[in-house]
């Protein structure tokens, strides 16, 4: 009698454990294709408060001094030893990815005075938990500005040179607009530009009174095509 | 009572939403907005999957899947245990509230899931459940959607909005008509079909686009007196 009891009582142990097993990979639900519009928060702007950068809101690379760290710890850090790096082994392992490594060549610089590049300034886009930053600097040939180029970098075991693809308009603002002119969009308040207002007007979502970065991108990309005049106004350093 | 103050919590908790904008008002602004296509499923939960309170203790909860955590929200019984639920913030939760939650039954009060859309941003895992809200006192159970985040391989309450709109479009719409419409997928009706069109192109739907068509229609039809759109789309929210 006492074994049937506790039979009877193990099979309801095991029928009731039974009903509580919830199979949550049931769950899992279809893939879909969508996109949507997102609000990167904690997004900076960055020469506002950076310190390489914030007291002239500007620096030369080549005044940072070579640190002894084995990682980079910032965008700019990373400018500064990507430059003084000796060896291709050495810029390996500042990339993301070995193709990265052929847009830097190797430079032997004398003149570290009259030869350096700037920072401009730096915006930082949150990913998740890795922070995607672009960097947008100058390069100078004897004391002469020969270029402006962007720079993507993220937070993996220090930080590296990357190449995001859905970061491409995001980079093509930074490399395309002035920091003065971002900030005219940036900003919620009106500019005292109407031309300005109008491409604000474009370019803001109105209800939140938010800047839509691909919204920018799309714009800036039709002036590019459509109108040098515009163009040379939004890109040209003041 | 016990309904009047659901209800006012309901609609406190989406007004709070609405309220958050006011936050992005800053001389710099706040945020920016980007476009993104994230990774996304959507999921009818058929049968309807009840979320019961269960759980005896916050050690049962160990909220691997977001539905874990909707049991363990419906269960939490003391403020260490909803901070464990939470991310993003905090959620205040009075004595009255504990006090209340011991008098509920398992088959008399739960949250029914009806529909579950993922979207991953980033490295971030988030998931909005859609849900009824049942108890014995409440007569028409209210719809309700949580924005739910994943942390390290555990899944939070958010307190966090991605979308206002999109929340209320969840909350609002037939699961099964916002399932097709996520997926691009017509079914001959002509008001279904036509907004198919303007939300999608080359396979793809927009969020975006599908937040600014369904809110200028229910805008538009909230002083008409013939509310086709309304009608055909919407469930009734029981607020």
């Amino acid at each position: 009698m006492r074994l049937y009891i506790t039979v009877i009582i193990v099979f309801l142990i095991i029928i009731n454990s039974q009903a509580q097993e919830i199979n949550y990979e049931a769950f899992k639900g279809e893939p879909i294709n969508v996109s949507m519009d997102v609000d990167l928060e904690g997004f900076k702007f960055y020469w506002l408060n950076h310190p390489d950068i914030d007291e002239e809101k500007r620096s030369r690379i080549t005044t940072i001094e070579k640190d002894n760290l084995p990682y980079a710890s910032s965008p700019v850090a990373l400018l500064t030893k990507i430059y003084h790096a000796e060896s291709k082994k050495e810029l390996l392992s500042f990339v993301t990815d070995k193709e990265l490594v052929k847009k830097f060549r190797l430079k032997k610089v004398n003149n570290y005075e009259e030869n350096y590049f700037i920072a401009e300034y730096l915006l930082s886009v949150p990913t998740g938990k890795k922070g995607v930053s672009i960097l947008k600097y100058s390069e100078f040939k004897d004391n002469k500005k020969v270029g402006e180029y962007t720079l993507q970098s993220i937070s993996k075991r220090g930080r590296k040179v990357t190449d995001i693809e859905e970061l491409k308009g995001i980079e093509f603002i930074v490399a395309s607009l002035s920091a003065e002119m971002f900030l005219e969009f940036y900003r919620t308040y009106d500019s005292e530009d109407e031309e300005i207002n109008k491409l604000r007007a474009k370019v803001r979502s109105q209800r939140l009174n938010m800047l839509n970065l691909t919204r920018l991108a799309e714009v800036l990309q039709e002036i590019q095509k459509s109108d040098k005049t515009l163009w040379a106004k939004l890109t040209i350093e003041k | 009572m016990f309904k009047s103050n659901f209800v006012l919590l309901l609609i406190l908790f989406y007004f709070s939403m609405y309220g958050q904008n006011d936050e992005n008002y800053s001389p710099y602004g706040k945020y920016v907005e980007w476009s993104i296509t994230p990774e996304a499923t959507y999921h009818i939960y058929d049968p309807p999957f009840k979320a019961q309170p269960i759980m005896t203790s916050s050690f049962e909860a160990k909220n691997r899947y977001p539905e874990e955590l909707m049991i363990s929200l419906i269960s939490e019984n003391n403020p260490d245990w909803v901070d464990l639920n939470t991310a993003d913030g905090t959620r205040e939760k009075s004595t009255d509230y504990f006090r209340q939650k011991i008098q509920w039954n398992k088959d008399e009060t739960y949250y029914e899931l009806t529909s579950k859309l993922t979207l991953t941003i980033g490295d971030t895992e988030y998931a909005y459940v859609r849900f009824r809200f049942y108890d014995k006192n409440i007569e028409n159970p209210p719809s309700g959607v949580y924005l739910l985040k994943k942390v390290d391989n555990r899944w939070y309450y958010s307190k966090k909005v991605l979308s206002n709109d999109l929340t209320f479009i969840i909350t609002w719409m037939k699961p099964e008509l916002l399932g097709k419409l996520l997926k691009g997928e017509k079914n001959g009706d002509a008001i279904f079909d036509e907004l198919v069109d303007k939300i999608s192109s080359n396979g793809r739907v927009s969020i975006k686009s599908l937040e600014k068509e369904v809110m200028a229609a229910y805008y538009a039809e909230r002083t008409a007196k013939e509310q086709k759109f309304t009608k055909y789309f919407s469930e009734p929210l029981n607020w």
